[in-house]
């Protein structure tokens, strides 16, 4: 896919899945791979930026299988921001969506040919 | 060494400029990620395949792979990219020093100049407001360049209250004297460190 819509999407994504759960570095990245193909080193740079923005914090916690593990957890402000740009996202989509589509017949009808 | 290390250590590197806490905070999320990924069974090729170049990683962090050195490949030609906008960047400051930054500190300069040059004669000129004063009482002339029809008190306190703002004035100029300074030596020390490549941060960012 085009690396210019991977990065732009690349942070509601990474906010999305935080919204659903506190998720540590490896974990989020192997989310978020397994649907888009991505260079997984480009998480931590956004991570970091989005930890210094408030809008994610970190914490650490014990992990069963060795030391213990940096969870993500979204800031209430983090939440806030997503839904802002979930909105962003989908109002963009649509008109993208009717300008690769064409005007329908419904709307040929408006304009003066 | 083997290849994690390797990599960890070629971030490193790339990450010099880094405030050293931030620094070592990236290394250690990326070796945890390492130790993630080799605990769910992958190799250390495959987890670098897929995190990409330290080189890639460095530039998302705003740290361009100025130090690297000189192997073929991507991080050669954006080398080369990063060197010819330096040069064209050069070319534009250097234009721009020449037609507005020096012009402007040099008019900062002349202003301060100007007003000094107005304080001390203030100060002076009261200073030889009090001289005429204490010898008008002998000469005729001295006694022709004082304020006529006026007492002697007027004459003396107008002397000096002319001597203490001079005085006050002259404290300003210098105090204004030393932003001048303060100014002009950042502004060359910046665009001459600009123009001879120190600073490699945020370059090839966009």
């Amino acid at each position: 896919m085009n690396i210019q819509f991977k990065k732009g999407a690349l942070e509601l994504c990474v906010l999305s899945v935080l919204c659903r759960k506190d998720c540590y570095g490896y974990e989020l990245v192997s989310d978020i791979s397994c649907h888009i193909d991505i260079s997984e080193g480009t998480i931590y740079p956004l991570l970091k930026r989005l930890k210094d923005e408030k809008l994610v914090v970190t914490y650490l916690q014990e992990s069963p299988e060795g030391p213990p593990r940096k969870y993500y957890r979204i800031s209430d402000r983090g939440r806030e921001y997503k839904d802002q740009l979930v909105a962003e996202w989908l109002d963009f989509t649509k008109k993208v969506n009717h300008i690769i589509e064409g005007p329908s017949e419904g709307q040929k009808g408006r304009n003066p040919s | 060494m083997t290849l994690r290390e390797n990599y960890l250590a070629r971030l490193k590197e790339l990450l010099a400029a880094m405030p050293p806490a931030d620094r070592e905070e990236v290394l250690a999320d990326i070796s945890e990620h390492f130790d993630a990924a080799l605990r769910e069974g992958e190799t250390e090729e495959e987890i670098i395949a897929r995190l990409g170049t330290p080189e890639s990683i460095a530039t998302q962090y705003g740290y361009a792979a100025a130090a690297a050195p000189p192997a073929a490949g991507a991080a050669g030609r954006q080398n080369r990219g990063v060197g010819a906008g330096r040069i064209f960047g050069s070319i534009g400051l250097g234009f721009f020093n020449l037609c507005a930054g020096y012009p402007v500190l040099f008019v900062f300069w002349a202003a301060a100049a100007a007003l000094a040059a107005a304080a001390v004669s203030i100060g002076l000129s009261g200073l030889l407001y009090l001289v005429c004063l204490c010898l008008s009482p002998v000469f005729s002339w001295a006694q022709d360049s004082l304020m006529q029809g006026f007492p002697l008190i007027a004459n003396l306190f107008t002397g000096i209250g002319l001597v203490s703002f001079g005085a006050l004035a002259c404290i300003w100029t210098v105090k204004l004297f030393v932003v001048c300074i303060k100014v002009g030596v950042r502004y060359l020390v910046w665009s001459f460190k600009w123009i001879f490549c120190m600073k490699t941060k945020k370059e090839g960012d966009a």
